[in-house]
This record gives C-alpha cells, sequence and structure tokens, in this order.
C-alpha cells in the first residue's frame, strides 16, 4: 500500500466491519454427537441473524441472500452498511449495492473513483437516504485532486463525516445542511478557508472538529461555534487557529509540527479547560488583545481562567523558550496539571539557571497546581531548574512525576529530585524511565478522555 | 483488579445469586456476576431472585459456560472503575493494557468450542440479554462466512437450498454485484 495512503488511514475510523477471515477464525468444529446434521442456524432469530449480517462485508452480506428462502430477506432488512473492511468501498458497487437495499443506510466507507457521475450519484443517493452513523471518503488512487461531491453536505442525518487524501466539497453551490453532524475530521486533504469557514456555523450540534496531516489549506481555522467542544489540530500546517466565538469548547489540543508556527489566539472561550501541545518555540500565544512574549506584564486580560490543564513542549537548552515558561504560565492562574515535553537543542547553551529565582509570583504554581509530569528528561541543568522551582512554590502539588529519556541516568535525576525537596508535605515524586506518552490521535478525538496527554 | 478490598469481598459475598439450568442444577453466582445478564438485573431490581433465578432455556452445561464468561468480564468490568477512579497513570494503563489482552485472549479460547455449542450460546446470550457474548458469538459467526461462496456456506451450516432455480436466479441477478 501506498505510504501516504496508510498513514491517512491510521488517522480515519477504523471499517466497520473486518475483512481478515478465516484464517485467524477457523471455522468452528462439527459436533461430536452428529447434531450438526440439522440446520441449527437457520433456526436463530431474525434478529441474531441480521447481527451476524451486519458483521459482514456488504458483498459478503448481500450474498447470503441465496442461501435459502430463509435467508433471502435478511440482508434487505438489516440496515445497510458499504465497507469492504478495506480502505474504501467502490462507488461502483456502492451504487449497486444501494439501488438493491431499501435502506436505511447506517454507515459507508467510501474510496474515490474515476468517474464524478458515479461518485455524485452514490453521494446524493446516500444523503437521500439519509445515511446516519459515519461517511468516510477516501481517496484511494491518482488524482489526488479528487473532490468530493457536494451532494455530501445534504447529509441531514449524518453524524459523523471523515474525509481523508481528498479535496472537501465546494460550498458555493448549496448551503450545508450537516444538522445532526457532531464529528468532522479532515485528513491530509485541502479545504478552501471559505469552505471551512461557511460550513461549521451551519453546523448546530458539531462538536469535535480535527484536522490531521492538513498541508496547504485551510490556513486559518477560525472558530465560531456555539456548540464545539473539541479542537484537534494534529501534525498540520495551519498558519492561525483563533477561538473567536467558541462559547463550549473545552479543549484545544494540537500536536506540533516543525516549521508550522501556528498562532493560536483565544478570544472568547469561556469554557476553555484543556491545552496543548503548545511548542514554546514554534507557536505563538494571543489572549484577546495581547501577544505573550516573554516580558510581557500578564494582565487580567489576558488570563484564561478556566484552564486546567496544560501541556508545553520546552527545549530547556534554548533560553528564549526557557524565559516564556513562567510568563505562559501567569496566563493561566487556575492550572492544576501541567505537562512538560522535555525537546532536545540543536545547540544547547548554558541557560542561566539563576533566572527561575528572579521570577515572580506565579500564582497556578503557588496555589493551585497538583500535578506536574516532565517528559524526556535528559538531566540537564536547566531542566533540573525548573523542576526546582515548582517543587519549592507548589503548596498544593500532589503528584510529580519525571520521566527520563533513555540516554539519561535515572539515579542522576532521583538524587536531585525527592519529594523532601517539595514545599507541600502530600507530594510524591516518582521518577522513572521513558515509555513512550498515551498521548495519541485517538485520544485527542476522543471526547471521554478527562485528561487527553494522559500519563 | 487483584487488588479488591476485603470490604468488597464481604459486599460481594452477601449478594449471591443463585441461577438454575434447564436441568435443575443450581449455581451460586455474585451479583457482580450474574448482572451482566440485563434479564437477570431486571429480575433482581424487581425484587424476585429468592429461592433462585430459574432458566429454563438454558442447560447446565451451557449455562456453566456462560458463568464462565460473565465471571471473567466482571472483573475486567470492576477493574476498569478501579482504575478511573484512582489517578490513572502509566504503571496503570500497562496493567489494563495487559488487562485487556489477557481477555481478548479469554475471549479467543472461549470460542474454540463446536458448532452446536456455539449456536446454544448465541442463544442464551440472547435470551439472558449479555451484549458482550452475543457480539463475540455473532462476529465469530460472521467470520467463519466471510469471503465465502454460498455453496461453501450451505455446506459448512447445513443450510437447505429450498429456493428454485428460478428464484435463486433471480436473487443472484439483483445482486449480481455482490459477486463479482
Amino acid at each position: 500500500m501506498d505510504e501516504t495512503l496508510a498513514a491517512v488511514l491510521s488517522y480515519l475510523p477504523p471499517p466497520a466491519v473486518s475483512s481478515s477471515a478465516s484464517l485467524s477464525s477457523p471455522f468452528p468444529a462439527a459436533s461430536p454427537d452428529g447434531s450438526e446434521e440439522e440446520d441449527r442456524i437457520g433456526r436463530l432469530p431474525d434478529a441474531i441473524l441480521r447481527n451476524i449480517v451486519s458483521r459482514l462485508p456488504t458483498k459478503d452480506a448481500a450474498r447470503t441472500a441465496v442461501l435459502s428462502s430463509r435467508w433471502r430477506h435478511l440482508w434487505t432488512s438489516t440496515p445497510l452498511v458499504l465497507d469492504d473492511g478495506a480502505a474504501g468501498f467502490a462507488p461502483a458497487a456502492a451504487a449497486a449495492a444501494l439501488a438493491s437495499h431499501p435502506g436505511p443506510v447506517r454507515s459507508a466507507r467510501l474510496a474515490s473513483s474515476q468517474d464524478p457521475e458515479v461518485d455524485a450519484s452514490v453521494f446524493t443517493s446516500l444523503a437521500a437516504r439519509g445515511v446516519e452513523d459515519l461517511l468516510v471518503a477516501v481517496n484511494g488512487s491518482w488524482p489526488v485532486e479528487w473532490r468530493v461531491p457536494s451532494d455530501v453536505l445534504g447529509c441531514a442525518a449524518l453524524e459523523r463525516l471523515w474525509i481523508g487524501l481528498c479535496q472537501f466539497p465546494d460550498t458555493s453551490g448549496a448551503a450545508p445542511a450537516l444538522l445532526s453532524l457532531q464529528e468532522l475530521g479532515i485528513v491530509h486533504s485541502t479545504v478552501q478557508d471559505r469552505d471551512l469557514h461557511a460550513l461549521i456555523p451551519r453546523c448546530p450540534v458539531l462538536e469535535t472538529l480535527a484536522f490531521a496531516l492538513s498541508q496547504d489549506y485551510p490556513r486559518y481555522v477560525h472558530i465560531w461555534s456555539a456548540s464545539l467542544r473539541c479542537v484537534v489540530i494534529w501534525k498540520s500546517m495551519l498558519r492561525e487557529v483563533h477561538l473567536d466565538d467558541a462559547p463550549n469548547v473545552d479543549r484545544l489540543l494540537v500536536e506540533p509540527i516543525a516549521d508550522a508556527a501556528t498562532h493560536i489566539k483565544i478570544i472568547k472561550a469561556p469554557k476553555l479547560k484543556i491545552l496543548g501541545y503548545f511548542d514554546v518555540g514554534l507557536h505563538q500565544l494571543k489572549i484577546g488583545n495581547t501577544v505573550i512574549k516573554i516580558d510581557t506584564k500578564v494582565k487580567p486580560s489576558a488570563m484564561v481562567r478556566t484552564l486546567r490543564t496544560l501541556a508545553l513542549k520546552v527545549q530547556f537548552g534554548v533560553e528564549d523558550q526557557v524565559k516564556l515558561v513562567p510568563t505562559l504560565l501567569k496566563c493561566f492562574p487556575c492550572l492544576e496539571t501541567l505537562y512538560i515535553m522535555s525537546v532536545p537543542s540543536e545547540t544547547p547553551v548554558n541557560v542561566d539557571i539563576e533566572f527561575w529565582d528572579q521570577v515572580g509570583f506565579t500564582e497556578c504554581v503557588y496555589s493551585h497546581l497538583k500535578k506536574l509530569v516532565i517528559e524526556a528528561v535528559r538531566g540537564e541543568d536547566s531542566e533540573l531548574a525548573f523542576a526546582k522551582f515548582v517543587m519549592e512554590r507548589a503548596q498544593m502539588l500532589e503528584d510529580m512525576r519525571v520521566f527520563v529519556d533513555g540516554s539519561c541516568s535515572r539515579d542522576v535525576v532521583l538524587s536531585h529530585l525527592s519529594s523532601e525537596g517539595c514545599v507541600s508535605a502530600d507530594a510524591t515524586v516518582l521518577v522513572e524511565r521513558h515509555d513512550g506518552t498515551p498521548w495519541t490521535f485517538q485520544r485527542a478525538i476522543d471526547l471521554s478522555q478527562s485528561d487527553p496527554f494522559g500519563c | 483488579m487483584a487488588s479488591a478490598g476485603s470490604g468488597d469481598e464481604k459486599a460481594a459475598a452477601a449478594a449471591m445469586i443463585t441461577l438454575i439450568s434447564s436441568d435443575n442444577e443450581k449455581f451460586e453466582v455474585t451479583e457482580a456476576t450474574a448482572t451482566l445478564s440485563q434479564t437477570i438485573r431486571h429480575m433482581i431490581e424487581d425484587g424476585c431472585t429468592d429461592g433462585g433465578v430459574p432458566l429454563p432455556n438454558v442447560t447446565s452445561k451451557i449455562l456453566a459456560r456462560v458463568i464462565e464468561y460473565c465471571k471473567k468480564h466482571a472483573t475486567a468490568a470492576a477493574g476498569e472503575e478501579g482504575s478511573s477512579s484512582s489517578f490513572s497513570d502509566a504503571a496503570f494503563l500497562e496493567v489494563d493494557r495487559a488487562f485487556l489482552e489477557e481477555l481478548e485472549e479469554f475471549d479467543d479460547a472461549f470460542l474454540e468450542v463446536d458448532r452446536a455449542t456455539l449456536f446454544d450460546l448465541i442463544l442464551a446470550a440472547n435470551y439472558l440479554d449479555i451484549k458482550g457474548l452475543l457480539n463475540l458469538t455473532c462476529q465469530k459467526v460472521a467470520d467463519s462466512v466471510k469471503g465465502k461462496t454460498p455453496e461453501q456456506i450451505r455446506e459448512m451450516y447445513n443450510i437447505v437450498n429450498d429456493l428454485t432455480p428460478e428464484e435463486e436466479a433471480e436473487i443472484r441477478r439483483e445482486t449480481q454485484w455482490a459477486f463479482e
């Protein structure tokens, strides 16, 4: 399989059915007492046989109709699932399946075809039939320029829409009417800025918006939505992410990618609780009208008092990055959980570690911080100085974890950091080997995760 | 998880349920195990489990297997609750992952049964309304059908084709795309 396609598929929801068959699950053995002589499967109730049929790839499911009169009407009375258990169902077969099945359609996972007319007719039909649960459109072959037919914007019952390796439909023709859409995922696909911003305010129940591997477009993601709760920007080359008017956004989750110097601006997000990973060397943060820089005097208008969990990527060998950290912390005075990913610097310099002694009162550290996790620690003085800064001030600290990188001795770090160094009597300090973070795209888009950064 | 305190054990011991199979065999199980069955959960809620729960549709052989499944998965459910209420951390994630793998292995081994038993388990899971077990067993049947021709499936499950040649030809015509 093409590498890009494989990457894209790893971000899309998995197939509804699995195509991997017989080898891993051998056919159940015959019964020793010979009672398998009779047609036991045919005596199962309809609901159970439909349950079985619904677990089959579409063609296998349809073929059960010829088994016997008992099976003839089962497939057509089971909600249609268009899914080959692999990359995507071919539109020509999907059109034929839709023609021989009365509906409803539960989910569809479609590939592109060379024939725009067939593609359009399938999406028209899906919109008309009211596809409910999930629609995945993935361009499994060339040309990459494949544009999802705009009929998809009329799927009023659809709850989840994901597109991969294609272009988002043009919204200029008809106003989008994705009235039930809760989750929109855009993977390695192009969305024109105007299409995106025409769409989001027209999805009245949209809760999750996720971008992964975006390259050129959109350039700007400006959120004006009363319903959105979760915005995920994963390894995407975005210039701006603005929470302009996002009364229900609870989390803005970002996995940085090199060179994507995204400007993150928080204007109106009165429920924002979780933010990260903010890459201190790459991203720029603006709260209200204030750009947060090293020497910014943080005023109340540049504070987000709702934020509880923050994750930062910091190069502790780069002085400008280290010195921005306390200013950032001052923007989030009620922070309870802080994740710091320590990123190696190309040209480490001796960062002035005395600097931490001159950092003034930092409300979140003194009064709220309960949990601090520092990941990929290499035992550099600058990392340890930061850890001690927190330990010596955080009155409420309960739980501090330091995950050391493979290149560094755990004992060395341990000798510098122990719970005795904590001003909080309840604090425990754990120093362990770094064994990968649970932070994944799947966790980021999962609203049930109270802490997507995890460990 | 293994660290369930003695208090939990006492509470569980206090709430034992007796299940009675069609051939009159009695099985003592904890309420946590029994309530994986929605059918039994409702009976407990309605307070009609005194003197045991008669299950006239389930033989002792199948009921024993069903209880084996429920015991394992009730522990899993308890483990999940335990880890979410405590502080989630890398160690717990590790334990969770190991436990889920163990559970998958258990399920795979559990499904190593002959066809008659598989169908009996499906019917029992359906009657007792145990969603996990019903999904697991239906998936097993679906997996055995995948990629097979209708002839192979008929042979596998002793399905008698009672369609006339004309009827069968008509269905094949209607779903020709599925045979390509």
